[in-house]
């Protein structure tokens, strides 16, 4: 895999990380040995709730300001086995929750493109690092589109796997049944080659599945049927819009049949969304209590201890996602939220299951518009519907990729495909063929501020 | 007056013996010096994952098929919320919305002597906390039993007193310790936890009243008390015209009676849901009959056979809850062509001499150091007279030091060895001699007195003489007196 070399990377991270804020720790250059294999010479960054033994893992977090990882991530072992080097840990809103990683208790990350404005979140590190050339790939975590949205938001690729094709150890759980590691590239072709190292069966991971191929088998669009969704077509904005439609054209040209698909229940992702990962992460968000590996607030006993530690350093988006996640598992709750919800994630389930019935792949936008400004973040609830269109494939498990579209007004936009079940080879076949038939990766380049060519 | 039944159920914690924790390889040895099993899974380490392990599902079936319970295919893990110091993630991965196995039952003998069944209503897998020891103002945790399994067996309210409660206790603890061996069966480190669910009501009233939870009565020497004790109390208190408060309450051995330890406002809620890290445990049926075939026989059926034996019931209970010992006994009645008549010496010798010797609790090596036909050999040895109970005692001593066979032993051991014909033939005839009015009888017709002479004879000879030589011989004495 083409590589930029430690050296040049090195030098990216000392002119830029000051002023975007992407890494929390950076690994110094002459720890940064290359490895031998097939990833040689790549070098890695790793967001900040995935464990590489030795290195912090704060999650983004001052309750775990001091924490050094005991072990490392199955991705990461498989990968620094194949050859590659971890440069550093990547900032992102704490405990991955959060769309612009400006939850982050370590300072925003801005976006390489317009420091003014927000990279996406909550692997906001991981994006600006990609685009700006701080390292060759990134790992992100994608709940409800974390690594998609902020890869649309940096005009780079984002990826997330099919449930289970990456194994989850490692990764701090936000949402267990939703959170799948993602890869940040700025070629399609290197998640390819990432996946076929990382992918796979893992004995720490009782949720993880054989690797799907990863083969390439190329990608002929007249054989393709591409979904579009009515209903998602109603809600992009006019940044997006002309990309979508330039995407399609392109597509139908090439022969490619597009399909027609409605999803009526689009406007209840969201909450089925809120619900099932609020859940999950107050369970999973308990364990940090202040009494082993974090930061400890004195009290007199334990529950003393433990509300204060957590009253004291987790952040507010942290503590509404725990409040809401404790109370809809309630007694008096759990039959009308959370069990209705997964309910309703089996009927999306089914949705996205017959859509692949009829299509090979769904076009949709990553997102409704291009990056924010930090100052203009809107408030918590507009904040939640900006994983309209990443969610489901999170509720279903599906492989999805957020690719490069061009810009409007000097910002990257970002258009997303999803396959069905295992079909991720499809999905990076697709990327691939875009790349070089719709986007013209040189202008995407150019735009970037902190681009160095 | 009124007269009132108490209604028990019992909530039975059996720690299981496998190589590993539940959810991670570390060793499950929990005596090792602190800490030293420990790994990021079962110290909640941040992205550690939890995977079930094979051995403690195989077990957990085969206790459901002990205790005659169904084993469900599919079966859920779910957490189970709540903060403690010594649970490393704040959650307790347990089986809550689907339990591997459901309504079993187990025999107890009411104290009318009838036999009744006690419904098992849940039989579900979860991991064990870490353990804390207070020092002073501080606590220190040890995680080394942190994650082990742990199988928990949930009772109906149908038991109705102390004794019951015990005997139950009892049961199970025979079946996971000493005939399935899934549990090391020491209450001293806690490897079976036992509390009770106690009310009670009129005598004819089907209500369940509130109840109080006695907390760790794992003792068989005190559960039967601290039950009865309880259950005493709440009656009085309700004569004197006062309520059943619902609480936790402990027993104190010292005092002799249960103690409040905490009241119960209103329900944890433990904010129960499926255990996303695991997903639904699914097994064939298959499986599970594979597991069937490997069932040992179990103390109910072990007792119904023994009744056949014709032996005490003291006997029985020991082979009952001794299933090597019984196994023995049973081995060796087996492996000769002993009458049903001589199974009680068999017995007799088993519980009197091995178990002089050899210890019940490790009873593994017994059969290969004394073959049970060697005992069965000695049993026969007695029965015909040929040794007596005293030289049989010594005998048994002998063959247990040098592993012969008692037969050979007697062979070439002087001290055993047998009268001559001579010698055999003078006995005979001084009994009979001894015996004019007894003669006189047998000649007349009375032929089933030649086992009287016989036995007299066998006793004058100390047993040295061949019973059936010395059948011949008084026959032959009588036979001459007709002349």
């Amino acid at each position: 895999m083409e590589t930029l070399g430690v050296k040049e990377i090195c030098g990216n991270i000392a002119a830029h990380n000051g002023a975007l804020n992407a890494y929390l720790q950076v690994v110094p250059e002459e720890r940064l040995k290359p490895g031998a294999g097939p990833l040689a010479g790549v070098c890695l960054g790793v967001k900040d709730n995935i464990a590489v033994a030795g290195l912090q893992l704060t999650c983004g977090s001052k309750l775990l300001e001091r924490y050094v990882a005991p072990y490392t991530a199955t991705v990461v072992e498989r990968l620094l086995a194949a050859g590659a080097t971890v440069t550093g840990k990547l900032n992102l809103d704490e405990f991955a929750m959060g769309s612009a990683t400006t939850y982050s208790a370590y300072g925003d990350t801005k976006n390489p493109w317009d420091e003014d404005r927000t990279p996406g979140g909550s692997s906001g590190g991981s994006a600006a690092a990609v685009a700006a050339k701080m390292c060759d790939v990134a790992l992100g975590s994608d709940t409800g589109g974390s690594v998609r949205q902020p890869a649309a938001y940096c005009g780079i690729y984002g990826y997330k796997p099919t449930y289970g094709a990456l194994s989850r150890y490692g990764l701090t759980a936000f949402a267990s049944s939703l959170d799948q590691i993602g890869i940040f590239a700025r070629r399609p072709g290197h998640i390819r080659e990432l996946m076929r190292i990382a992918a796979g069966r893992d004995d720490h991971d009782a949720t993880s599945i054989e690797a799907p191929s990863f083969a390439t088998r190329g990608f002929s669009p007249s054989e393709m049927k591409i979904g579009v969704i009515a209903e998602y077509e109603k809600k992009m904005g006019p940044a997006v819009r002309p990309a979508y439609d330039r995407c399609i054209e392109t597509l139908k040209k090439a022969g490619a049949t597009i399909v027609p698909l409605s999803f009526p229940e689009y406007d209840t992702v969201i909450s089925v969304y809120q619900v099932v990962a609020t859940a999950e992460a107050s369970a999973n968000l308990a364990r940090f209590d202040g009494i082993r590996y974090t930061a400890r607030a004195e009290g007199c006993s334990f529950r003393e201890t433990t509300a204060a530690s957590r009253g004291r350093w987790f952040g507010p988006e942290v503590k509404r996602r725990i409040l809401l996640g404790t109370w809809v598992l309630s007694r008096a709750y759990y039959d009308s939220y959370y069990l209705r919800a997964a309910k309703v994630r089996t009927v999306i389930l089914d949705r996205w299951k017959e859509f692949f019935g009829k299509v090979d792949l769904v076009l949709t936008p990553a997102t409704a518009g291009t990056a924010f400004k930090r100052a203009e973040q809107p408030d918590t609830f507009a904040l939640y519907l900006e994983d309209l269109f990443t969610i489901p494939a999170n509720l279903t498990g599906m492989p999805a990729i957020a690719f490069p579209a061009g810009t409007h007004d000097r910002l990257p936009v970002g258009l997303q495909l999803t396959a069905d079940l295992s079909r991720d080879a499809l999905l990076i076949d697709a990327a691939g063929w875009l790349e070089k038939n719709f986007m013209d990766f040189a202008t995407i380049e150019r735009g970037c501020r902190h681009d160095t060519i | 007056m009124t007269r009132y039944e108490a209604v028990i159920g019992l909530e039975i914690h059996v720690q299981i013996k496998t190589d590993t924790k539940a959810f991670c390889r570390c060793n499950g040895d929990y005596n090792a010096p602190p800490n030293r099993h420990i790994c990021p899974v079962c110290t909640g380490a941040p992205g550690a994952l939890p995977v079930l392990s094979d051995e403690f599902v195989r077990r957990a079936v085969l206790f459901c098929l002990a205790l005659g319970a169904r084993v469900n295919l599919v079966s859920t893990f779910d957490r189970k919320n709540y903060f403690y110091p010594d649970m490393p993630k704040n959650y307790q991965i347990t089986q809550f919305f689907t339990p591997i196995g459901s309504e079993g039952r187990l025999l107890v003998t009411g104290a009318d002597g009838v036999e009744r069944a006690i419904g098992i209503e849940r039989i579900h897998m979860e991991e064990d906390t870490a353990r804390s020891a207070h020092m002073g103002e501080r606590t220190l945790l040890n995680f080394n039993r942190a994650g082990l399994p742990l199988i928990e067996v949930v009772s109906h309210p149908d038991l109705r007193s102390g004794e019951e409660a015990a005997q139950y206790f009892k049961k199970i603890y025979d079946i996971a310790v000493k005939y399935l061996g899934i549990c090391r069966g020491n209450m001293e480190e806690g490897n079976l936890r036992c509390d009770a669910n106690i009310s009670i009501r009129p005598v004819g009233s089907t209500a369940l009243n509130t109840k109080t939870e006695v907390k760790n009565v794992n003792s068989f020497a005190f559960i039967a008390k601290a039950i009865d004790h309880e259950i005493e109390r709440q009656i009085a208190l309700v004569e004197a015209g006062g309520a059943v408060e619902s609480e936790t309450r402990l027993w104190n051995p010292k005092l002799k009676r249960t103690e409040t330890m905490r009241k119960k406002s209103g329900r944890n809620d433990y904010r129960y849901f499926n255990e996303p890290d695991l997903g639904p445990l699914r097994i064939t049926a298959e499986f599970v009959e594979e597991l069937r075939k490997t069932l040992p026989e179990l103390p109910d059926a072990k007792r119904r056979r023994l009744k056949a034996y014709g032996i005490n019931n003291e006997q029985t209970d020991l082979f009952v809850g001794y299933p090597e010992v019984g196994d023995y006994f049973i081995n060796a009645t087996a492996s000769n062509t002993l009458q049903p008549s001589e199974y009680p010496i068999v017995s007799s010798l088993v519980t009197g001499e091995i178990l002089k010797y050899e210890d019940k609790e490790h009873f593994e090596t017994v059969p290969q150091r004394i073959p049970p036909q060697h005992t069965a050999s000695l049993a026969h040895l007695i029965h015909t007279g040929r040794v007596t109970w005293p030289q049989a005692k010594e005998l048994f001593a002998m063959m247990r030091e040098t592993g012969s066979d008692p037969e050979e032993i007697v062979k070439n051991d002087p001290r055993f060895t047998a009268i001559g014909d001579d010698e055999t033939a003078a006995i005979a005839a001084a009994v009979v001699a001894d015996h004019p009015a007894e003669t006189e009888k047998y000649l007349g017709g009375r032929e089933n007195l030649l086992g009287f002479f016989v036995g007299q004879a066998m006793k004058r000879a100390k047993g040295k003489a061949d019973p059936a030589k010395m059948s011949e011989m008084v026959k032959k004495e009588l036979t001459n007196r007709k002349k």
